[in-house]
């Protein structure tokens, strides 16, 4: 009977655990539907701090809970249920408006209560699992393997849940889940109806009487186009990749950076809009001679300067360069599309409002990323066409600075060189921004680099750009361009009045005529300054390039595989510049995106700290074991900083392994928790010697870290040819020993605690979380600074750190008595 | 025993739901007396904020009342319009004050904007909701996902066009009215699309009630603009899209310019100027309205 009792105890502690992670992931995906990327780390550190804050809750009612563990377990989960039902409906009810928080204090009230409404279901979440740690010592491994195991399934069972579910369906599913995880921990006839009521009161409430709603900001694309009085919604698809809304209206126009003397009409066009602000344009067209307004933009310069080319492009969507590669009757057209459900809806539900471009004879669609799709190809091509792949609207709000792409990289370019005919052209292009301008300046300073890695010697000419008011497009090549294809460009841009950035031969003359920019220091009047051509100049230029770089006021460095932050811009040191020439109008002007998380990575900071100091400052009068403060913090903090660092950082180098977003969260998530639940579980064999065991744990995180740091990428190389799935085994076993390892710390950390000061036991439960609301935002932090090999770094330095201090505290002779 | 101890527990979890529960509704609470204030109009469709998408909210504006019996209408303003532009010495010092902030902040010294601005009741155009706030130099949220802007960006813009009262100006996005009503400061030919129904249908009432006579709206896609009134001399586009509408190129006279700001959803990063010259050719400029910062500086330390 006892074993059941605690096989249904360890089944509800992962069913909670699951849950907790299958609300995050859910959570996250409803802000950024309803807002932006921006309020990502809220959720995130909304939950991570109720981790946190359930640590520093038990050390207070520790006495009080430890009699009643059972009952209170099953309380925490009740209530974890409860708060996540109602929690996509609280959310919903908040009027938060994030366009107007910088001026309107009282939104700051309302962004509290959006915290306050993540928070408390994580809370709950979090209490219920210290409960049972703390209360259930003696077998804390076993728990804490259930715990990561739980986690673990719990990632892979959110990605699969939405494709079933509309994220705010996931809430009700998780409460649901949650109830039959209370029902398992209850332990009399009264909490197991309880447990029954809230279950079937979600059914009937939540399903059948108020269901819970996606709410959208009333300023994304999404709320603009169904404003549109003739707006049909035609098709609502959703995903891990994204929520899909397919809106009809005869008022949509998508053409992106048009000439300004373009007349050609726009066939009727239907819009794809992801999650919600994304958007790309469908077009309705039979013959592909009527798609000649596509011609009219900078995209179409290539097609002018190549006979019929095979060509690869990257980003199918809604088949608007496909249609343009139609038009300009190229021999065979591969587009790479990497979302499923984009492909369906295009080929198979709206054959007739895309012209049925994905099924076209010249045409062949393929599901896959572009970086890994070019490693498994040996095929090269005429040209490879990478469009603007995210909206106008977002560029100019800059939110994807926190975003990491690894199409932009100079090693992504260099793969793309690669896979070119000899006389081939890679075409890129870019949404310009002005004042300071940066996006344009960038993709010239990788393609230039990229060149140069490539081992060519005369840069300049092997490179083209030009620029409308409102695109860039850089062109390179592996041979220099001819005379002709000079002459073309010439043509092309004077007969759509489009400005040339580079050419070879390029006069200062004959930049900056038809888009004028100005001198960032004088006002509209005064000089004209062709910025992009003399960016390309100093970029060509090696003597020029360092100081160009460094005197700019953005980061405008390429982006690189270890720093893949094509997007990001800010610099600290021009802020105070930026404030000086702007005065109160400088905030539009700098990409948000990176204050907002170091502004995150500080409010964690001080709530960590508040919430670390304060249990410590009330037990100090009771806690007998005064060494283990200090300690307890080192090594709970250590290792909750360091599991989260790892686990991102493997993420990150996964991405280009796996080549599918959502896959490489999937499999590294349920990998390391997994495996670490494994060793979580392995590690009470070793419970009479813990200090040895974690040692060797450090050591060996520190040894595989440094190997995986080293030869990563010949490792990598090795097994890149191979198909997907057995990839995805090779991630999983590549993750498997240092997963294992870092299972082992925990649960035997806090066997030694609950040994010599156990009454620490729930604070170090809460540290541990703190340190990983930290670790988040603190890695993107050091990523986007230093790279991510650096994040490993530092990562593998921890574990190796905290099992050497651990090795040599040695507070009493008691702990000595402990371990022998 | 047992009981007892679980009935502490239970107290010991509620207290921070209700906590929670009580900030929550004085947040409410707050937000409908915020909204509910001044809300005295006739027409009082019900204010609420943000706007539920789908759902059709108008935000309410104090324009769509009469102006109240203690407002004063005077009339002619300083350019000598014979047109009815209406004028109201409400909250004169107010606007006072935001003119002479564009004039010694941005260093902006075209005196006939500066005067139109002076004559034009922001706070008629801007919702209840934001009142306190009409004459701060800020964008402001006019519901629908849409803004009134910052008035030196409006300044800015209307200096931008050069006008007189022989010119006719086409304005796509009338939003809240109130670009439309500073450019009837110079002409009565003001024409103006707007293609969000509920707001073109509360912006005519408005600018109706308020007795702007002169300006001619329209609902419907400004990407056509309005061929029938064209062509024009200026025409102001206050939407964000990814290309220039060929249409509204070809509508603008030659000598004529057409102004669209650039940017987020509320700050104007950069304008584009697009001019036509005698012979039909179209430049276009990025202008930066900030630029004029470091000058006023250096001259104004």
């Amino acid at each position: 009977m006892q074993k059941i009792k605690t096989l249904y105890f360890t089944v509800a502690i992962a069913l909670v655990s699951a849950c907790a992670i299958t609300l995050e992931l859910a959570l996250m995906r409803y802000m950024l539907i309803a807002y932006w990327h921006h309020l990502y780390y809220l959720v995130i550190s909304a939950a991570l701090l109720g981790f946190g804050a359930s640590g520093t809750f038990l050390s207070f009612t520790r006495n009080w809970i430890q009699p009643r563990h059972e009952s209170a377990c099953w309380l925490f989960a009740i209530l974890f249920a409860l708060t996540t039902s109602v929690s996509f409906h609280l959310l919903s009810l908040i009027p938060l408006n994030m366009m107007h928080l910088a001026w309107n204090f009282g939104q700051i009230g309302y962004l509290l209560l959006q915290y306050i409404a993540l928070f408390v279901p994580f809370f709950f979440g979090a209490c219920c699992l210290g409960t049972a740690f703390i209360a259930k010592a003696s077998y804390i491994s076993r728990l804490y393997a259930a715990n990561m195991i739980g986690s673990g399934l719990g990632a892979v069972a959110a990605i699969g849940l939405m494709y079933l579910f509309a994220c705010e369906w996931l809430a009700v599913v998780v409460g649901v889940v949650l109830c039959v995880g209370s029902a398992l921990l209850a332990v009399n006839r009264r909490q197991l109806a309880l447990s029954t009521m809230l279950l079937v009161g979600i059914l009937i409430i939540l399903i059948g009487v108020y269901p819970p709603k996606q709410f959208v900001s009333q300023y994304k694309a999404l709320s603009y186009y169904r404003q549109l009085h003739d707006a049909k919604i035609l098709a609502h698809r959703y995903g891990p990749l994204g929520r899909i809304d397919v809106i009809n209206s005869n008022q949509i126009h998508l053409l992106p950076g048009r000439s300004l003397i373009g007349t050609k009409p726009i066939p009727a066009q239907t819009a794809m809009i992801i999650d919600g602000d994304s958007v790309s344009a469908m077009t309705r067209f039979g013959n592909p001679v009527e798609l000649a307004a596509f011609d009219e933009t900078t995209l179409a310069l290539p097609y002018h300067l190549l006979s019929k080319p095979v060509t690869l492009i990257v980003g199918a969507g809604g088949g608007f360069d496909i249609g343009l590669a139609l038009y300009h009757k190229c021999s065979k057209i591969i587009a790479l599309e990497l979302n499923q459900q984009v492909i369906d809806l295009v080929r198979s539900v709206f054959p007739e409002l895309t012209g049925d471009v994905f099924s076209r004879d010249s045409v062949e669609v393929v599901k896959a990323e572009a970086r890994g799709f070019m490693r498994q190809t040996s095929q090269k091509f005429d040209l490879i066409q990478i469009p603007p792949l995210d909206s106008f609207s977002s560029a100019a709000a800059g939110v994807h600075a926190l975003n990491e792409s690894y199409l932009y990289t100079t090693e992504a370019l260099q793969l793309y060189i690669q896979h070119l005919q000899p006389k081939g052209i890679l075409c890129l292009t870019r949404w310009l921004r002005y004042w300071p301008e940066r996006d344009g300046i960038k993709l010239l300073a990788t393609a230039i680099e990229a060149l140069e890695h490539e081992g060519l010697t005369d840069i300049d000419s092997h490179l083209i750009a030009v620029r409308s008011w409102a695109t860039i497009t850089v062109m390179i090549s592996p041979s220099a361009f001819s005379v002709a294809q000079i002459e073309s460009v010439l043509n092309f841009c004077s007969r759509r009045h489009f400005d040339l950035v580079h050419y070879p031969g390029i006069t200062s003359d004959q930049a900056n005529q038809y888009h004028v920019l100005h001198s960032s220091t004088e006002n509209f009047a005064g000089e004209q300054k062709a910025v992009y051509f003399e960016a390309a100049q100093q970029l060509l230029d090696l003597r020029q390039r360092k100081g160009f770089y460094t005197n700019h006021l953005c980061q405008v460095r390429p982006a690189t595989d270890d720093r893949p932050y094509f997007h990001d811009f800010f610099r600290w040191r021009s802020l105070k510049t930026l404030r000086q020439l702007l005065g109160d109008n400088w905030a539009p002007f700098i990409d948000w995106g990176y204050l907002l998380l170091v502004a995150a990575l500080i409010q964690s900071c001080i709530l960590a700290a508040l919430c670390i100091v304060l249990p410590l400052v009330c037990l100090r009068l009771k806690v007998g074991a005064k060494g283990y403060r200090l300690h307890t913090l080192v090594y709970f903090g250590g290792i909750g900083l360091a599991y989260m660092l790892l686990e991102i950082s493997f993420i990150q180098r996964l991405a280009l392994f796996l080549s599918h977003p959502v896959a490489t969260v999937a499999v590294v998530l349920t990998g390391f928790l997994c495996f670490s639940g494994l060793g979580s579980y392995v590690s009470h064999r070793f419970s009479h010697q813990p200090r040895r065991v974690i040692m060797i744990a450090g050591v060996g995180i520190f040894l595989i870290g440094i190997i995986y740091l080293l030869w990563w990428d010949e490792i990598i190389t090795v097994f890149q040819p191979w198909p997907w799935w057995p990839r995805c085994i090779v991630a999983l076993v590549l993750q498997a020993p240092l997963a294992f390892l870092m299972g082992i710390p925990f649960p035997l950390g806090l066997l030694l605690l609950s040994r010599h000061a156990p009454l620490l036991t729930p604070w170090a439960w809460g540290i541990n979380g703190f340190a990983s609301v930290i670790a988040t935002s603190l890695t993107v932090c050091i990523a986007i600074s230093f790279g991510h090999s650096v994040v490993l770094l530092i990562a593998i330095g921890l574990y190796l750190a905290v099992a050497i201090s651990n090795c040599l505290f040695n507070p009493c002779q008691s702990s000595h008595s402990a371990d022998s | 025993m047992q009981w007892k101890l679980r009935y502490k527990l239970v107290l010991v979890f509620i207290w921070p739901i209700l906590l929670l529960e009580l900030v929550f509704w004085l947040g409410l609470a707050g937000c409908k007396k915020e909204s509910s204030a001044p809300s005295k109009s006739p027409a009082s469709n019900e204010t609420k904020q943000p706007a539920e998408p789908n759902t059709v909210v108008i935000m309410e504006t104090a324009g769509q009342q009469k102006p109240t019996p203690g407002t004063t209408i005077i009339e002619p303003n300083s350019i000598g319009a014979k047109w009815s532009h209406p004028y109201s010495a409400e909250r004169l010092e107010e606007r006072h004050q935001m003119v002479r902030h564009i004039q010694y902040s941005y260093g902006f010294n075209n005196t006939e904007v500066l005067s139109a601005l002076e004559q034009v009741p922001r706070h008629w155009f801007v919702t209840v909701q934001e009142q306190k706030r009409a004459y701060a130099d800020m964008p402001l949220p006019i519901g629908h996902g849409q803004t009134i802007s910052q008035p030196f960006i409006v300044a800015y813009m209307t200096g931008l066009l050069d006008l007189n009262q022989n010119k006719k100006v086409l304005e796509v996005g009338t939003g809240s009215g109130y670009q439309a009503a500073v450019l009837t400061e110079f002409t009565p030919n003001v024409y103006s699309i707007e293609i969000i129904e509920p707001l073109a249908q509360a912006v005519t009432d408005r600018l109706e009630k308020l007795g702007y006579d002169t300006i001619e709206t329209m609902i419907g896609d400004g990407y056509w603009g309005w061929e029938d009134k064209g062509p024009f001399d200026a025409i102001v586009v206050t939407c964000a899209a990814d290309h220039i509408p060929p249409p509204l190129v070809k509508q603008l006279r030659p000598g004529g310019k057409m102004c669209i700001p650039v940017g987020g959803t509320f700050r104007v990063q950069h304008l584009m100027l697009i001019s036509k010259d005698q012979d039909g050719k179209v430049t276009s400029q990025s202008l930066m309205p900030v630029r004029f910062v470091p000058l006023v500086r250096s001259t104004n330390p």
